[in-house]
């Protein structure tokens, strides 16, 4: 004997991640998901974006590392809400954020009055591709020193990502680093996504990128009604 | 490594669809479907069904994976194409307006009984 059952098996994550988004969009919040490989520079690029919104938009944060709270106590430096997801322990741990890590992190997180939430998810170009978190945007950051060849190599993240950031453009004189590769690549798997090119460092290229946190969220609120 | 939540997934998405048919034969197959651009790699899921079958409603079971291609259909011209590289853009018309129409699957096609038991 045999059933069929056709059941997607994402789908418990999937039906959490609409649950946040939906609690999260009825308190006009709008949700970007950072994710990149370890290193790319999204803490310090996220810490740069913190200064320059300040007292425009009520920005908070879900850090998520596999350990320790180093990241959220950068954060939480800048004066804004802000809580920790840690996915495991000292010998390593999930390598993702799922959306019910997320709605546990949502639930310890005051909420109230703010406009965007960032939620950075673990340094990880494969895992963090699969799991809707309840995001609005998925924004993909790449660093110079990672090599030309990333988006090809993870296709998948890269794909997915509504925008992609290159990050630490302040080190090119440094390396041997062809900027229009990267675009080939990047273009070969997703054609359509914006791309920005950023320092946290020197502040070159912040203005594009807040430019875009300022549509995205004006676009999602357009779109919602808000 | 994601592919062990995944596989918790799938474990616990087959223990409920026996809960909600009320089936309490012994489970003999699994079927997943799984595309080649799912994320998802087959060997580690197949290791960790095993791992996470050994004891339990689906002990003895075996997990069959059917892998499906990545499927790409233009938008612009209509041509669609199976991809051997995740590459998208139109081979026909150099359109970059591609839409993925399969091989994103990780579902659970269907569940095989032991007769004898049934």
């Amino acid at each position: 004997m045999e059933v069929k059952v056709v059941r997607d098996i994402m789908k418990i994550n999937d039906n959490v991640a609409a649950s946040n988004h939906e609690m999260l969009a009825g308190r006009g919040i709008v949700t970007l998901n950072l994710v990149s490989s370890p290193g790319a520079g999204k803490t310090s690029l996220l810490e740069k974006t913190l200064e320059i919104l300040k007292g425009e938009i009520a920005v908070g944060v879900v850090e998520g590392d596999v350990n320790t709270s180093h990241d959220a106590e950068k954060i939480a430096a800048h004066d804004v809400p802000v809580v920790q997801v840690n996915t495991g322990g000292p010998a390593g741990g999930s390598c993702h954020l799922d959306a019910g890590m997320v709605k546990e992190g949502l639930a310890a997180l005051e909420l109230d009055g703010l406009q965007l939430l960032f939620i950075e998810n673990v340094g990880n170009l494969i895992c963090t591709a699969s799991y809707k978190l309840g995001e609005d945007r998925k924004v993909t950051f790449v660093s110079v020193t990672e090599g030309e060849d990333k988006p090809v190599k993870y296709p998948l993240i890269f794909r997915n990502a509504d925008a992609i950031v290159i990050t630490k453009t302040d080190l090119i004189p440094h390396l041997d680093f062809d900027m229009e590769k990267l675009y080939g690549h990047i273009r070969e798997v997703n054609p359509e996504a914006p791309v920005i090119e950023c320092s946290a460092r020197t502040g070159e290229g912040m203005d594009t990128w807040i430019a875009y946190i300022r549509q995205t969220s004006e676009d999602v609120r357009a779109k919602r009604g808000d | 490594m994601h592919e062990y939540s995944i596989t918790e997934a799938l474990v616990q998405a087959v223990k409920e669809e026996l809960d909600a048919r009320e089936l309490a034969a012994p489970v003999r197959e699994v079927h997943l479907k799984l595309g080649l651009f799912s994320g998802a790699v087959k060997g580690p899921v197949e290791f960790y069904f095993e791992m996470l079958t050994r004891e339990g409603r689906l002990a003895g079971s075996r997990l069959v994976v059917e892998e499906t291609p990545l499927a790409l259909k233009c938008e612009s011209c209509g041509s669609a194409w199976i991809a051997e590289e995740p590459l998208f853009r139109c081979e026909a018309c150099g359109s970059s307006k591609v839409e993925i129409t399969g091989g994103r699957e990780m579902t659970v096609e269907r569940i095989v009984f032991d007769d004898e038991e049934s």
